[in-house]
Formats: C-alpha cells, sequence, structure tokens
C-alpha cells in the first residue's frame, strides 16, 4: 500500500469510521472542511511517526505540510530524504 | 442570531454538538423533551427518525423540523424560565443535563465580564466547541458586542495569521492548541492581542513557558464550570501558571477539610448565576446546593495571596486499600521524568486493594525507544508512597481527550 492509501486508510478507520474512503481524494483539502481537528491531527501524526519512522515535530503541523493527503506524502517523503517511494 | 430568536421566543436551546457521532446525537433526543431541531440543511436529517413534519426554511440554509417528543420535561421545569440545557461531557460520563435560565445566563455572563471587560473593539479567536462554551463565552461576547473569529483550522500557524489578520485582542482555546502556536517556526507575533485564556484542561507549565518565550504573552488559566460560571481567571499568572486565579468579585469560595491535608480540601462556590436544576433525575439549585454552595467536586488550595491551584478530583480518587490518592498527583511526577511527556493514571480493580492504579504514557521525542515501564516505576517510587505506584505503565501514542482537549478519565477497569 502506498502512503496516500496508508493515510487515507488510517483517516477513515481511526478518525473518520463509516465514512466513504472515496470522498477523499489526494488533492481533498482536509483541513478545510472540519475533517480534521486538532485530536487528529496529533493522532495522524503520530501514526506517520509509527509507520515511517520520522520525527513529526509540533512546528511540522502547519497546512503546507498537512493540509492534503498528497501533501502528507511529500513531507513524509521528505523527512525520509526520498522522494520516489 | 438563531439562538437569540429562539430566546426571543422565549424557548430553551439545547446544543447538539457537531463533534458527536449520530448514535450520541440520536440519545439526546431521547434524554430530553425537543420540539423542533434546527440545522443546516446538510445535516437536517439527524432528525429523520424523529421528525414529524416538513422541514420549514428559516433563512438561508436553515432549516427547522418539528419532531415528536420521546418524554415529557420532568415536573418543575416548567417553573423554570429556562434558557439553555446542555448535557455534560464530565469526567464520570453521568449526564445529569443542566438548566440554565434566562437570568442565570444574564448574571453569569455580567459577572465574567466584570474582569475580562469585553467590548465591541474586542475580536476573540474561538478555537473550542462552541457547544458546550456557548452559555457563557459565546452569549458574552455576542452580548458585549464583540466579534468572534473562527479560523479554518486550529493550527498554530493558522491561528497566528488568523489572529494577525482581524486584529485578534482575545484567543479563547485549551492548552493544545497553545502548544502547537508555541511551536510555531515564524517570527509572527500578535501585537494586538491582550488575553490568551486556557481552559478545559490542566495547563502544564512547560507550555505556559514555551507560549510566553514564543510571544511575550501569559497564558491566562481558568476555572470554567457549566454548574457556576467562570468563578476564577488568572489574569496575572507569571510566577504562578498552574493556578486558574483568584475569585472573582461575584463569587465566594470555600474550602472544605477533607482530612486530606492543607493542600487538599473541597472547592465550594457560591454566587450568581448557579445552576438552576439537573434534568434527569431533577433537581433543582435548592436541592442541589443544600447549604448554598456549590460543591464543584474538585479539591485544591488557596495560597496567602488568594490564588486558587486545582490538585485533584474527589471523584477521580484512587483507593488502594484505604490509602487514598489523585491521579493528578502521580501524574505530575511521571511528567517530570524527562522521558515523558504526558501521562495518565487510572484505577483497576484488584481483589486484594479493591483498585490499583496503572498509568499510560506518552514519550518524548527522542526517547520513544528507551520506555522501561521498570525505571519509571523506579522514579515514581522516589517520589511517592509505594501505594500510588502504578503497577503497570504503557507506552501510548496519544492520550483519550474530548474535542476540547479534556482528558477522558475512565472508570474503575
Amino acid at each position: 500500500m502506498g502512503i496516500e492509501d496508508d493515510l487515507r486508510s488510517f483517516i477513515f478507520k481511526e478518525i473518520l469510521s463509516g465514512a466513504d474512503p472515496a470522498s477523499i481524494s489526494g488533492d481533498t483539502e482536509l483541513l478545510e472542511g472540519s475533517i480534521l481537528d486538532s485530536f487528529s491531527i496529533l493522532k495522524l501524526a503520530s501514526h506517520m511517526e509509527d509507520i515511517y519512522k520520522i520525527e513529526v515535530g509540533l512546528d511540522d503541523l502547519i497546512p503546507e505540510n498537512i493540509g492534503s493527503l498528497k501533501k502528507m506524502e511529500a513531507f513524509i517523503n521528505s523527512k525520509k530524504g526520498n522522494t520516489n517511494i | 442570531m438563531i439562538f437569540a430568536q429562539v430566546w426571543l421566543c422565549g424557548a430553551c436551546a439545547v446544543p447538539i454538538p457537531v463533534e458527536l457521532v449520530p448514535e450520541e446525537k440520536h440519545r439526546i433526543f431521547g434524554d430530553i423533551r425537543l420540539d423542533t431541531v434546527i440545522s443546516p440543511v446538510e445535516t437536517i436529517n439527524i432528525a429523520d427518525p424523529y421528525r414529524k413534519g416538513e422541514p420549514i426554511y428559516v433563512f438561508g440554509n436553515i432549516a427547522a423540523v418539528p419532531v415528536k417528543n420521546a418524554r415529557e420535561h420532568p415536573a418543575g421545569f416548567s417553573k423554570i424560565n429556562a434558557a439553555f440545557l446542555r448535557f455534560t461531557s464530565g469526567t464520570t460520563g453521568d449526564s445529569k443535563g443542566v438548566v440554565l435560565s434566562h437570568e442565570t445566563i444574564y448574571d453569569r455572563i455580567n459577572a465574567a465580564n466584570e474582569v475580562l471587560c469585553i467590548n465591541p473593539e474586542d475580536k476573540i479567536v474561538w478555537l473550542l466547541s462552541m457547544s458546550y462554551h456557548f452559555a457563557v463565552s459565546i452569549v458574552a461576547y455576542l452580548t458585549f458586542g464583540a466579534t468572534i473569529v473562527l479560523c479554518r483550522n486550529h493550527l498554530g500557524s493558522t491561528v497566528i495569521q488568523a489572529a494577525l489578520q482581524h486584529n485578534g485582542s482575545i484567543i479563547y482555546g485549551s492548552p493544545v492548541h497553545y502548544e502547537m502556536m508555541a511551536y510555531d517556526r515564524s517570527s509572527l507575533m500578535m501585537p494586538d492581542i491582550r488575553l490568551v485564556i486556557s481552559t478545559t484542561a490542566a495547563l502544564r507549565n512547560e507550555i505556559s513557558n514555551k507560549f510566553y518565550d514564543r510571544f511575550n504573552i501569559p497564558l491566562v488559566n481558568t476555572y470554567g464550570i457549566i454548574e457556576v460560571g467562570l468563578p476564577c481567571i488568572n489574569l496575572w499568572p507569571l510566577g504562578k501558571e498552574s493556578s486558574v486565579g483568584q475569585v472573582l468579585p461575584s463569587y465566594e469560595i470555600s474550602m472544605e477539610d477533607m482530612g486530606l491535608g492543607d493542600g487538599h480540601k473541597a472547592i465550594k462556590f457560591r454566587g450568581k448565576g448557579f445552576i438552576d436544576a439537573y434534568y434527569d433525575p431533577w433537581q433543582t439549585r435548592s436541592e442541589i446546593m443544600t447549604d448554598g454552595w456549590f460543591t464543584t467536586g474538585d479539591l485544591g488550595m488557596v495560597d496567602h495571596e488568594g490564588y486558587l491551584f486545582i490538585l485533584g478530583r474527589s471523584k477521580e480518587m484512587i483507593n488502594v486499600g484505604g490509602m487514598k490518592f489523585f491521579p493528578r498527583e502521580v501524574e505530575a511526577i511521571l511528567e517530570s521524568h524527562p522521558s515523558v511527556r504526558e501521562a495518565y493514571v487510572f484505577a483497576v480493580k484488584h481483589a486484594m486493594f479493591g483498585e490499583i492504579p496503572n498509568a499510560n504514557v506518552v514519550m518524548n521525542k527522542g526517547f520513544e525507544d528507551s520506555f522501561s515501564g521498570a525505571q519509571l516505576q523506579a522514579f515514581c517510587r522516589s517520589h511517592a508512597a509505594l501505594y500510588k505506584v502504578p503497577e503497570k505503565i504503557e507506552v501510548v501514542d496519544i492520550l483519550p481527550r474530548t474535542a476540547s482537549g479534556k482528558l477522558i478519565r475512565r472508570k474503575t477497569a
């Protein structure tokens, strides 16, 4: 499973349980429509740390890094120092 | 605006928090006698199982739909000029339904504004659930002519930018919001801010200090209780960041000795704007406050300058074979260990002792791989009596909190 799919799966399993995963595309703005609140953002950051073995600081939690699934994937790749995963 | 219209009609409003899942929302329909549900059209179908008529469009995309009464109001409800009814999300999970009258809300917003001094010049950046904080905060802001600024999201950078863009003068949020703001990488400051109010959860000194270092603005800790209002605000926190402050002029405080020492006395208040009744089971103010005082269920101490420090809740007390202590005390010990970021101590049943404490901890960055339960237990043992040391300590990614950041304490497992 790719990073984007993994994050989508995590969001629907842990945060939006019961919703349709197809309702969020890679470009859907997750911070604009109240999809992710403060608690779920921290939960997601923790998931990124566990699965991708990266460090996510509170100062990393900005819209440019976590505003959409694609942005999260790019952020994780940049943290891992590899943009070709 | 809708609340104002409802109140002008003399009706009682019941907020249905958007954070709830449908099952929780439907429970409200059964717990309270509702007559009409008002909602944006997109979510009005939440009333479908109970509706008894077609939706009426109030204005814009707001609709009102009449619903079947699942129950009758308790006897006595009609004697109270009820304006607001809210089921709490308290630490025990026991929802009693707090009823506040029009007169009570008027009294408590005026009591709060004696020190907050909210006025038409204020722009308030709002970060919490409107449902849970409506009866004092939102009503007060609107009554005193302030503007409420809502953020697109609650990331630290977004809140700072919103405060700057709208000349925010007050921010109202929880410690988790301020922690995110304190770690903001930009050099943006918030020159128009006069108050940054923290509520809903204990404010750790680490967050206060970090926030002050970043913005040169002290965090103002408060003590809000749905049954009471806002009896304490720490307007001059420097040096006493963990205090909820001094008692406001409209309130009186009484510290009742519980035989637990000077640091753990029962906190009671009296004054204006107190709860009118609990909805279910029905209890009037005089039945709740039999001696004229409201017992908060919290314990703490007042220092020589009148600053109140909350040190635990009696309901959270863990009783190990008759030896009692408060989880917050051991959580603070664990959180003072360099490897621990946050701790949650709770009771589990024990055949011999009745209860014993266990703990969950969130590790600090860089210490994730160095967790040792035995080491943390040894650390606790060096700071607390043996009966307070958690029997089992486990690492978790995150502690359970409500949408507003309050730690969700579970009952004895």
